[in-house]
């Protein structure tokens, strides 16, 4: 899985390597404390058809009790396999060299007896993604009893249980959901149980790996809050593997950045995020952006399109050309804002749109999207911002025609949608969408050419095909198109496959996209080149854009126009600057809160909401922490404000800053 | 749908990128790694070969039984490699020309389960609800014909032969591909790749047949080698069960007429095994070769 596409050639940073330095570094302070881990001159090899593929080679760490190392890197970097080469938890086919030493033994020499015992009570792993990680037919309880009685056979069925019960409380499941299966539970909780379930036989070292990967961003917080208060209070090591600088700077001691199988850089995590020292750090820090650095406005980090080689997204950051993502030219290119004049005639509206699902399995009916009004003007930006659940995908599919809303209407140019084939195929020339999953969204047995072909073909565009299929892919920022003709998507990188997409979308000359997540499954470098397209896009073609993601940071980058989603709803809007700068929304607020210092402080409380248990009132109010603020402050206006009773109105997004909120004069941020 | 100018510019496309044959040539190259395979397959061209060339060698004066001039139940010789059977007619040949049948049945009625089988399971994975639902049920309803009582009624009411057989085989078994099918389909249906179709503008037709079928085709093909032999082994034993043609010659019925000879109780053995080692070796054939395929196209199935 990790390392299977580390390139063989050896195009690697040569020279000073930072990376012994650091841990010489972290050596000398051990004074007193005996070292937790130590791990010398680590090699993994995987061998496959194609020959060895080295997934590390030669790494060097360290880790003492309380402390938390981050090791960060891209898709492929070997994170993973560092991280799970401890425990001898790869599979057969990796080949492991080097010296693993924990808690004074060395682990590579014990034996298989051995390393049972020590997994899971010595060191234990936090998996990724918890649905799977989890058995989908055992209750969480027994789960959780199971690693206690096989570790410690002294202990009793009934001792265990109540401390399985303990533990469910100590991650802040509560202890009468030990009875829950996995899917009963929300993605955050099952992350919890995983985290209890690593804590169950007290080990001394936890391997995190992408613990918090796929969770809502509020909900992230709260995990990393979660996994720091453990760390701190039992005194044991971590090791936390994540794509995502953000979330290791947040919650590590110190930070190695991982690149093609090598430590390039491994320092405090706070000084090597503040100053990166190694070029492909500094790409690495620079995707992540900051709201309010200007620089970063409408400049995603990251090659733009113009000056993409094509093999760019197959070589992220490669560190001898550091420059090449720094240039004035290269992001003055794409980033010149070109915001439409106010009171453009909108191109693609949403009027007070509602889409329903029906009950289903003893649940409601879900009001995924619940009188939502917005529109786009030619040229024009839009971000979507959401937690998962809030309905920003199905508004998506709305918009592009694929679910007919059962309330409201969908206008393109002024004139309603209508839901007849051939209306339906028009509007679709001209709205075009991007899916998430870029491998997913092609076709396997299709070439690219039949890809971006597919389009053209449907609408009856047969004239001059090849050309138009050239021409497509050349403005998605693939130079020479002919050479990708004949390749099938598995033979492409994950920022080709979606600049495919992108071309078979362009191949039909929308003029508008409708993008849902367009970069959250693409690795950071390939993130600011995929955005920077879509940026270069609208300042060539002129197309205008409507983009979902729950990631605030992308509407820093490329919108004009922010409105953010709550449980079927538009809460707050405006311009990207009033919104992001200036929030007034809580929930707003908690969100830009989240990203400029994740895992400081858990802002919101309870789960991502439930469409279909919509509460009555303002639909916010079982989780606003003003509301809370005010009511232990002065019940009797909290009373007075109707949070709970009265709706709040329904915005109709324009340029003007916009909140949906009963408190929002009450902000205690700008009163 | 493929139209000239379609053509023209898949052709030019295809002469700038690496060329089309590679999936086939990739293959190939899996194919040959699988000893197995390659047994099975070539076992298959033996005796697809001997069973087409068999009319150049084998003259219907040799398999009549009137005109049959050797030995009755003589035991192998030299002149009769397999020996005779009781009007006097080599076991060999007989065997040889019983291939025929067997293949072209069980070819035939393959084609015609793989067609309504696979037409059935994409239009019942296709539309859910309603049209999805009668579709399975009409399946299932199929799933519950006794094959050997249907071939009986069918040999009633269309008098004994091939037809018959091919009818009864293909009725009883395509409801199994259709199911097969039905789960491939809901799985494709649900990838990002199908949305985006319907994004771009395609129709139920376009869906099915230039998103879904391609991702089908290979199930199809590695469930057609292997309904081929399971229809092989119904046709003998329809045969054996006496629903052919009674002047024909096959393996099913060859070893009807040994046991109705008195082959068992004259210990001829040269003429009970070589019908039932036929079949069992083109049996095996179509089963190895349907595994290797299977394997070559999902090679995660392979190592388990």
């Amino acid at each position: 899985m990790t390392g299977g596409n580390t390139a063989t050639n050896g195009n690697l940073a040569t020279g000073g390597n930072p990376a012994t330095d650091g841990s010489a570094a972290a050596g000398e302070n051990t004074g007193a404390g005996e070292k937790l881990l130590s791990v010398r001159q680590l090699r993994v090899s995987y061998r496959g058809e194609t020959g060895t593929v080295d997934a590390v080679r030669g790494v060097d760490l360290s880790l003492e009790p309380g402390e938390v190392l981050g090791l960060a890197g891209e898709s492929g970097s070997g994170k993973t396999t560092v991280g799970l080469s401890l425990l001898r938890l790869l599979p057969r086919s990796a080949k492991v060299d080097g010296e693993i030493t924990f808690r004074g033994e060395n682990l590579r020499a014990a034996n298989w007896g051995r390393i049972r015992a020590v997994r899971w009570a010595g060191a234990s792993v936090v998996f990724q993604g918890a649905m799977s990680a989890l058995n989908p037919v055992q209750t969480i309880g027994d789960q959780l009893v199971e690693p206690i009685v096989l570790h410690s056979p002294a202990t009793s069925r009934t001792g265990a249980r109540s401390q399985a019960a303990e533990l469910l409380e100590s991650v802040g499941v509560p202890a009468a959901r030990r009875a829950a299966y996995p899917h009963e539970l929300s993605g955050g909780q099952r992350q919890r149980v995983m985290i209890a379930m690593a804590l169950a036989c007290q080990p001394d070292l936890v391997i995190a790996d992408e613990p918090t990967t796929a969770l809502d961003v509020i909900v992230q917080a709260q995990i990393l809050s979660l996994l720091a208060g453990v760390v701190a209070e039992r005194r044991i090591g971590m090791i936390m593997v994540s794509h995502d600088l953000s979330v290791l700077g947040a919650t590590c001691d110190r930070l190695a950045v991982m690149y093609r199988g090598e430590f390039v850089e491994e320092r405090p995590a706070r000084e090597l995020i503040a100053a990166p020292e190694h070029p492909y750090t500094k790409k690495l820090c620079a995707a992540f952006p900051r709201i309010g650095d200007q620089a970063s406005r409408l400049a995603p980090a990251g090659r733009s399109a113009a000056s993409d080689a094509p093999e760019a997204s197959e070589t992220p950051g490669t560190p001898e050309t550091p420059e090449a993502s720094e240039t004035p030219e290269a992001l003055g290119a794409s980033g010149a804002p070109r915001v439409p004049e106010k009171g453009a005639s909108p191109l693609l509206e949403a009027r007070g749109v509602r889409v329903t699902f029906p009950p289903r399995s003893g649940r409601g009916p879900a009001r995924a999207v619940d009188d939502v009004s917005l529109s786009v003007a030619p040229g024009e930006i839009l971000a979507l911002i959401g937690e998962s659940g809030c309905g920003k995908s199905t508004l998506c599919r709305a918009l592009t025609g694929l679910v007919k809303p059962d309330g409201g209407e969908i206008a393109y140019d002024g004139a309603p949608v209508r839901y007849r084939p051939g209306a339906l195929k028009r509007h679709r020339r001209n709205v075009q969408l991007i899916l998430q999953d870029p491998a997913g969204s092609l076709n396997p047995r299709q070439t690219v050419f039949d890809a971006v072909a597919e389009g053209p073909r449907l609408h009856g565009l047969r004239d001059g095909l090849t050309r138009r299929v050239a021409d497509a892919l050349a403005s998605a920022g693939l130079p020479e198109p002919e050479q990708y003709f004949g390749r099938y998507p598995h033979e492409l990188s994950g920022g080709q496959q979606q600049r495919v997409l992108i071309a078979g979308a362009l191949a039909l000359e929308p003029k508008v996209l409708v993008a849902d997540e367009p970069v959250s499954s693409l690795d950071a470098s390939v993130r600011g080149e995929i955005l920077h397209l879509i940026l270069d896009l609208r300042a060539r073609l002129s197309l205008a854009a409507v983009i979902v993601s729950h990631d605030l940071g992308l509407a820093w980058n490329v919108a004009d126009r922010v409105a953010v989603m709550y449980l079927g709803r538009v809460v707050e809007s405006g311009t990207v600057e009033d919104v992001l700068l200036r929030p007034e929304h809580p929930y707003t607020q908690a969100l830009v809160s989240v990203l400029e210092n994740p895992g400081e402080r858990v802002p919101l409380g309870g789960e991502p909401p439930d469409p279909t248990a919509i509460p009555g009132g303002c639909r916010f109010h079982p989780r606003c922490p003003r509301l809370a603020a005010l009511a232990a402050s002065d019940g009797a206006a909290a009373e007075a404000a109707g949070c709970t009773v009265k709706d709040v109105p329904v915005l109709t997004p324009t340029r003007d800053h916009l909140v949906a909120c009963h408190l929002a004069d009450l902000d205690p941020a700008t009163g | 749908m493929t139209t000239a100018a379609d053509t023209a510019d898949t052709a030019r496309a295809g002469a700038t990128a690496p060329s089309r044959l590679a999936p086939l040539r990739r293959f190939a190259r899996g194919y040959a790694a699988r000893p197995g395979g390659v047994a099975g397959l070539a076992v298959l061209v033996v005796m697809i070969a001997a069973a087409l060339a068999a009319p150049a060698f084998i003259h219907p004066s040799d398999l009549d039984v009137i005109n049959a001039s050797g030995p009755s139940l003589a035991p192998p010789s030299l002149r009769y490699p397999l020996g005779t059977d009781q009007p006097g007619r080599s076991v060999l040949l007989l065997t040889i020309w019983g291939a025929r049948p067997s293949l072209a049945i069980g070819v035939i009625a393959t084609v015609c389960t793989i067609a309504i089988g696979a037409v059935f399971g994409l239009l019942a994975g296709h539309f859910g609800g309603i049209v999805g639902r009668v579709l399975m049920a009409v399946t299932d309803w199929f799933l519950a014909l006794p094959q050997i009582v249907l071939a009986i009624s069918l040999a009633a009411v269309l008098g004994q032969g091939d037809a018959s057989i091919t009818i009864a085989i293909a009725v009883t078994t395509w409801p199994q591909t259709a199911r097969i099918v039905r789960a491939q389909t809901l799985a494709v249906e649900a990838r990002p790749f199908v949305e985006r179709a319907h994004a771009l503008g395609a129709g139920h037709r376009q869906v099915m047949i230039r998103q879904v079928l391609p991702n089908v085709m290979p199930l199809i093909l590695v469930s057609s080698t292997l309904t081929v032999s399971g229809a092989i082994l119904t046709e003998t034993t329809l045969q054996f069960l006496g629903l052919g043609n009674p002047t024909d010659v096959s393996w099913g019925g060859m070893l009807n007429q040994a046991i109705e000879q008195g082959a068992v109780s004259d210990g001829a053995w040269w003429y009970l095994l070589p019908p039932g080692i036929a079949i069992l070796l083109v049996v095996l054939g179509f089963t190895l070769t349907g595994r290797a395929i299977e394997n070559v196209l999902n090679p995660r199935a392979g190592t388990r």
